[in-house]
Formats: C-alpha cells, structure tokens, sequence
C-alpha cells in the first residue's frame, strides 16, 4: 500500500524517478524558514595595495560596503603581504581587519566579480582598494577593535601569505556576516612605507537572512 | 503488517530504502529545485609552469589560459602556485600576476598544455583549449578579440634572494556549497593568469597547478 506526502499548499512531496536512486527530495531549512541550503550568489574581490608614498596610520588600504539588501558572509580572505625594497628597515607594516559604518567615493574600484556570471548584482557592490594611494576613510565610523591585525617586519625576502577561512561546518553561521549599511575594511595601524604591498582577493556569499 | 510506501507524487515512484542500513534515500534540493549535491562528470589537472623571459606588462598580456567549450560549466576548485625569482642579488620590485576571467575568444600562440584526468576513467574534458607561454618567452600569449573581466585576485611578492610563496587558493568554502564556492567557467568562457602591471622579468617564476570540476 501506497501513500503520497503531501505539504501545506496541496503538493505532493516528489522522488526522484527517471534514476535508479529512487530518492525522496529534501530542503534544509532553519526554524525561521530560511533555506538554507545554497547562498544567492558568491562572489570575490580584489585587493591591491602597492604604496606609492607614506600613509598615515588610521588611512584605508580596502574596503567593501554592503550597500545591498542581503546579509553578506565573509568566506575566506586571501592576501599576500610584502615590503619590496632591498633594504630593511626596523619597523612594521601592520594593518587591522576592522568591520564599520560608511562608504567612501575615492580609491579604484575593485569591481566584484560573481564566481558564476548568472548570479544576481551583489548586494555588497561598493569595494574599493587603495592602490599607491592611501584610501581617506574618516567618515567611516570603524568598530573599536579590529577582528584581526596582520605585520610583517619591513625586512628583505619578508613575505606572508594569508588564507583565512571562516567557515568550520557545513552553515553559514561562523563567518564574519555584513549587515546591510555595514562594510569591513583593511586599516593601517602603523604607518605606511613605499615598498608595503598588500594583494590579494576576499570571498563572500550573499542570503536573504 | 506491510506497512505504508513513501510513493512520489508525480513519479509515482515508491521511495527506496537501503537493505543494509535500513536508510531511506533523499536527495537535496534548494528551494528554486536545483540539487545541491552531485557528483562531477570528471574533475581534472592541469600544470601550470611560467618561467618568462622579459615581458612587457599590459592589460590584456596574459601568460597561461584556458578556454571552456560550449557542453559544460567548468568549477575551479583550486589553484596551487608557488612564485619566486632566482637571480642571486635582490630587485627592489615585485612579481606581479591578475587572475581573470575571460570570454568572446581564445588566446593563440604559447604552447598547449596537457590536461589530466584525476581517474582515467572520466570522459575526456570539455576544456578545449589550454595554453602557456614558452620558457623565456618575451612576449605573451595572442589575445586578439579576448574581453577580459576584471582581476578577481592580485597575486604578487618581493623579488628577493630566498623569497618564496607557497599560494593555495581553494575555493571551495564547505562540501555542502561545492557548486556555488567554486570560481565557475560557462560555456565559452575562459581563465587566465595576466601581467597587467609589472613587467615580467626573466628569473621570475610562478608554478604549480590547477584543479577543476566539470558537470553537465
């Protein structure tokens, strides 16, 4: 004997066919009904930092702005940090990962790129890279401390990669989350040197949360 | 008692339970009907060995391509590179490469790469062009009529006596999302390493390899 499943609206719920899997369909929602299962879109960025003079520190080197309607989901941040002169120097080149209110109209616009181009426009469509010019960020109001702060020593041959995921499992909830109106930055927190570079890209998928 | 079958409401297929684990089959869904998880038609390798000579720098001067036919999307899983110089005395420069993604037409010119099938068993890859500059080369591959998006990475560092990256880019960001965290190629669209800053100088070398998927 046989029976259908049927949901709310009148539906009956399908299994696969056409397969030898004979499977049933599922979608994973949370308790408020969110599905879950796949972002809006996914999307990545580029940094470009390459400092043509000295910046001050508290100056912007990056900065992404949600501007959009969709909370957007840090994924994975990948940057390279070098001092390119043959010389060293006895100081740092330090920056802070800081999440902030505010947007800014100077730097190169870092377009980003949608990891498949039929994905929609993403919500957080402002990103800007400083590239030998320091981004002027006073009128973004930063939170008092920075997620994260990366140096390297201003030495010869000095080079760090990092590759910072924010996922642990299989949800979205562990990564750094974007509101809309919110933006998160990459900050000097010493002063900046020609030779700093900092490159790189940083990764995010988008929900309707 | 025979118990109820779980039937499916159009299929009219009953669901199927596992004989061993007593586990009743399900596949998942998003809400819009796209299945979330399945496994590729092949996934594959392919070399990447960039050892220039003198090359100009441009927008559009790309070193290493490859282009995507019309049949499959392409999921690029991975990028492992390593990018050093080997001069024995330090520049006060920088090695600087764009990864791009690139459409309309196909590079020319270079050498034509060898892709590799992670299991001999996959079908042969939809990739239908894939190239890279000649050791030494002093120019870079032909991209005539090649529109390139903007760079989604910057990869670049010193160019010092004993400076060397070790870079994995993965993309993917958990197994649940493999089919939306990977960078994805359409049909006809392509990826390419790009010099469109600094110069290329011979010594520097950027190598390695990179990994994709392929469903239809």
């Amino acid at each position: 004997m046989s029976f259908k499943l049927v949901g709310t609206p009148g539906l009956p719920a399908a299994v696969e066919t056409g397969s030898t899997s004979k499977a049933a369909r599922l979608t994973t929602f949370d308790s408020s009904a969110v599905d879950f299962s796949r972002p809006i879109g996914s999307y990545v960025t580029r940094v470009d930092w390459r400092a043509g003079g000295s910046s001050s520190s508290g100056t912007g080197i990056f900065g992404m702005v949600n501007n959009g309607n969709r909370t957007a989901f840090i994924d994975r941040i990948f940057l390279m940090m070098s001092y390119n002169p043959t010389t060293s120097t006895n100081s740092n080149f330090v920056v802070g990962l800081v999440r902030g209110v505010g947007y800014i109209t100077s730097g190169t616009i870092g377009m980003p790129i949608r990891k498949r181009n039929s994905h929609p426009s993403p919500s957080l469509f402002d990103c800007r890279t400083g590239t030998t010019t320091a981004l002027t960020i006073t009128n973004v109001l930063l939170e008092a401390a920075d997620f994260e702060i990366f140096s390297i020593s201003r030495h010869v041959k000095e080079l760090a990669v990092i590759n910072k995921r924010f996922w642990n499992n299989s949800t979205s909830r562990p990564k750094i989350e974007i509101q809309p109106g919110q933006g998160v930055w990459l900050v000097h927190r010493t002063g900046g040197l020609v030779g700093d570079t900092l490159a790189g890209h940083i990764e995010w998928s988008e929900y309707n949360f | 008692m025979a118990g109820l079958k779980l039937t499916g409401g159009t299929s009219a297929v009953d669901v199927e339970v596992d004989s061993t684990s007593k586990a009743m089959r399900a596949t998942l869904y998003d809400s819009a009907g796209n299945e979330i998880f399945s496994t590729p038609d092949g996934s594959y390798l392919a070399n990447i060995d960039l050892r220039p000579g003198a090359i100009t720098a441009g927008a559009s001067v790309a070193l290493w391509a490859m282009r995507n036919a019309a049949s499959k999307t392409i999921f690029i899983r991975r990028l492992f590179l390593t990018g050093s110089v080997n001069p024995t005395t330090s520049a006060a420069s920088s090695w600087y490469y764009s990864l791009n993604r690139f459409a309309t037409a196909t590079p020319t010119g270079g050498n034509a790469g060898t892709i590799l099938k992670k299991k001999n068993s996959y079908g042969s890859s939809t990739i239908t062009d894939i190239r890279q500059i000649a050791a030494a080369a002093t120019s870079g591959l032909t991209t005539t009529s090649v529109v390139f998006e903007a760079a989604f990475s910057i990869l670049t560092g010193p160019r010092h006596v004993g400076a060397v990256a070790a870079l994995d880019l993965n993309f993917l960001s958990s197994a649940q999302y493999e089919k939306y965290a990977p960078f994805e190629l359409a049909a006809n669209e392509g990826f390419a390493i790009l010099i469109p800053t600094n110069a290329a100088v011979s010594g520097d070398f950027l190598t390695g390899f990179i990994e994709w998927d392929e469903k239809a």
